[in-house]
């Protein structure tokens, strides 16, 4: 028999960037400083795209100022992406943002076979609309739950607690996930220290946003590639095992850079 | 071919990404056969898949350990408890779970002994972290349970396919499934038992048992299935070769394209057959009558087709169709609007009637081979010859398979599309219209098959094949 004419195929692993492009990230050089930082990981991402053929990465990004907008709205094979610069201006419709990530994140479009989505969301200041609403709207897509949701606040101006809540609840103490009570004799870990792709990754400097976005767009890409099944490892865990964090991150006595955010 | 189960047949290769990144296959893959005190046969089959990630590993250990526990729970079982005893629903449901998870953890146990990197570190069963599916195949029923995402699919001697168990949505996680290394193991397994009893004359069929790399490196559920039906097709011992120029594939070489050209990850594999009697209608109906139905409470039946499984009970609901149906051709893609200008050919006045459960099985053949592709579609057919054939011989059989369509939908769409003899009248048939909620809808790539399978065993004078009616108004 000859093998049926089926439709094998690799998974879509769709990356969305939610950015911030109120008036705000004017100052200071934020603006240039994320569209570099977005532009120079591209060849990193696609690196990574092209050792993890079974995952089809693809990208969009939504800019959200006075409205929010797909700045790229096909899902856009990372190799053939041209990164078009943001421009700043307006207030910050992060809710509105959400909401339209969340109708693409239904099924249809969504494919049934795709891996987790990565969501990406940078922003500098505090959201002006109704940002409950579009987390809700957001959350109700199943496949919004599945997602690998990170958050990049840009200076110490950014609300901290409205990226938490997009991320999804803090690192808690608990038993490693799956484990098999009083099996190992461990206890459960403490998460009240320590930097976690869990909380929002702060950059304080063009140098830490670049790193954060590097490594979201080819470490997470490349764990999110992964085809294999895994424990559900609960809130502090999140949707797939995370790569750790780059060296600033883990040490911010090592942050490159001055603070200039 | 010998009757009830064959041997179960199992594949399994390492995933295009794991090979590629120098990881093992963390899939196991087990078929074994047991006997009991009686000398009855149960056959196993079982897969596991381990989990990936570091922190998982020696999950390809956990996966083996993990199929080798259930063989071990299976013989110590049958030592004490015949094949034909009662209990088994009860005992692979409340028993099972909980026992090969606990075996599992002893073994993974003294597997962590043995190696260095213990060194005194206490065991984590994450660290051997894997799901497990096994089916056990019994002579009068078979059983399905375990943890995890992999998937059973059942497909008919027709080529129909349905998946019949699929790990629920955990809800949240990305790809996150169930383990064994879970402390609500067994109660996540007891979710997925199920215990399926086979009626006297059940026909044959096959169970696919896949970890999740097959599933997921097709494009949709459709494909999945079709997929399935072909790699069971590939399995099955005894079955005739379809006559097409085809190159030969084996089941290893079969999976190694799936995972290189689908999702990456390890695919494994495990098929049961079962070679029931084909199916006789006159012998089944005496068969039926005489022998009571299976007692128990199975979650499930297959029952035996024959006149007495479609009788007074569904009378209520019956619709009556004059023996050629009414099937609603669909033009090109998509449903089109009836043909008003279109007449029923002269079809002799035996009257059939078709139960509510038997359009529904009629329409889901059509359905399934309008979505295969011309390969499948023909083999499907071409294994029915000896029901065109028998259909020749004695026409008389057609409103007996037009009747039991709820249990053979093929036959009687193989026997709705019989041809007129060249010299029959052209006298007007009767027909009492469909309701207009159930038209039949067929495509023309299945149309023209039953035409050429049609043409090509009637043996004297090929008559004109008449095209499907639309639906009446």
């Amino acid at each position: 028999m000859a093998f049926p004419n089926v439709r094998l195929t690799n998974r879509p692993l769709h990356f969305i960037y939610l950015c911030d492009c109120s008036g705000s990230m004017a100052a200071q050089g934020k603006m240039q400083a994320l569209n570099q930082a977005i532009r120079q990981s591209l060849p990193g991402m696609a690196e990574v795209a092209r050792q993890n053929p079974e995952a089809r990465v693809l990208v969009r990004a939504v800019s959200f100022a006075d409205r929010a907008l797909w700045h790229i709205a096909d899902p856009t094979p990372v190799g053939d992406l041209n990164w078009t610069d943001l421009q700043a201006g307006g207030i910050t419709a992060m809710g509105e943002a959400l909401e339209l990530v969340a109708s693409q994140l239904s099924s249809p479009p969504m494919e049934e076979r795709a891996l987790p989505p990565v969501l990406v969301l940078i922003s500098d200041g505090q959201p002006t609309d109704d940002f409950d609403n579009g987390l809700a709207q957001l959350m109700r897509q199943p496949w919004a739950q599945k997602a690998v949701r990170l958050a990049i606040a840009m200076g110490h101006d950014a609300d901290l607690e409205v990226l938490q809540q997009f991320i999804g609840p803090e690192p808690i103490a608990r038993l490693p996930a799956g484990e098999v009570p009083g099996a190992s004799g461990h206890q459960p870990r403490s998460a009240s220290s320590g930097k976690s792709p869990r909380r929002p990754l702060q950059a304080s400097n063009a140098t830490s946003l670049a790193q954060y976005i590097q490594w979201a767009s080819t470490a997470v890409v490349g764990a999110a590639s992964m085809p294999a099944s895994r424990l559900d490892n609960g809130p502090d865990q999140g949707n797939i095992p995370l790569p750790e964090l780059p060296p600033t991150v883990m040490d911010p006595t090592d942050d490159v850079g001055p603070l200039v955010w | 071919m010998t009757a009830g189960w064959n041997p179960a047949q199992v594949g399994r290769v390492i995933g295009a990404s794991h090979r590629r990144q120098g990881t093992p296959c963390q899939d196991a893959v087990l078929a074994q056969r047991f006997l009991d005190r009686e000398g009855n046969t149960l056959e196993l089959m079982a897969v596991a898949d381990g989990h990936g990630g570091s922190r998982y590993w020696l999950s390809d250990v956990g996966s083996r350990l993990a199929c080798e526990q259930v063989a071990a729970a299976i013989t110590a079982e049958l030592a004490t408890r015949p094949l034909s005893g009662d209990g088994w629903d009860s005992w692979l449901r409340e028993t099972l779970p909980s026992m090969v998870q606990g075996l599992w953890l002893t073994a993974i146990e003294a597997d962590w002994g043995t190696r260095e990197q213990a060194d005194g570190t206490p065991l984590s069963p994450l660290t051997y972290g894997t799901t497990l599916g096994l089916v056990l195949m019994a002579p009068r029923w078979w059983a399905v349970g375990g943890i995890g995402d992999w998937d059973l699919l059942e497909v008919e001697s027709d080529g129909q396919a349905r998946l019949i168990n699929e790990e629920a949505d955990l809800g949240g996680a990305g790809e996150a499934t169930g383990s064994l290394c879970l402390g609500e193991a067994a109660s996540l397994w007891r979710q997925r038992c199920q215990l399926v009893q086979i009626a006297p004359g059940t026909r044959p069929f096959s169970l696919l048992l896949s970890s999740d790399g097959l599933r997921k490196s097709c494009a949709t559920d459709g494909d999945y299935q079709v997929l399935g039906t072909y790699l069971c097709h590939l399995e099955a011992p005894g079955r005739p070769p379809d006559g097409s120029d085809d190159e030969p594939v084996d089941l290893e070489a079969a999976l190694t394209r799936i995972t290189e050209e689908g999702s990456g990850d390890d695919v494994s594999v495990a098929i049961g057959h079962w070679n029931g009697p084909a199916l006789d209608p006159q012998a089944e109906v005496r068969s039926t009558t005489a022998e009571p139905e299976v007692p128990e409470a199975p979650i499930r039946s297959r029952r035996t087709p024959g006149k007495a499984s479609i009788g007074v009970r569904s009378l209520a609901i019956l619709l009556v169709l004059v023996a050629v149906g009414a099937i609603a051709l669909v033009r090109g893609r998509g449903p089109v609007a009836p043909d008003p200008t279109a007449r029923m050919p002269p079809q002799p006045r035996r009257e059939a009637v078709i139960g509510a459960a038997g359009l529904r099985a009629l329409q889901g053949t059509i359905t399934n081979l309008c979505r295969s592709d011309a390969t499948q579609r023909r083999a499907i057919l071409r294994n029915r010859r000896s029901q065109f054939e028998q259909l020749n011989r004695d026409r008389g059989q057609r409103s007996i398979l037009i009747e039991a369509a709820a249990q053979d939908p093929l036959g009687a769409l193989i026997a709705l599309r019989q041809p007129q003899p060249p010299t029959a009248t052209a006298a007007p048939a009767k027909m009492q219209p469909l309701r207009p909620d159930h038209p039949l809808q067929s495509c023309p790539e299945l149309e023209l098959e039953l035409a050429n399978q049609w043409r090509d065993t009637t043996p004297i004078q090929p008559p004109v094949h008449q095209p499907l009616p639309p639906p009446l108004p």
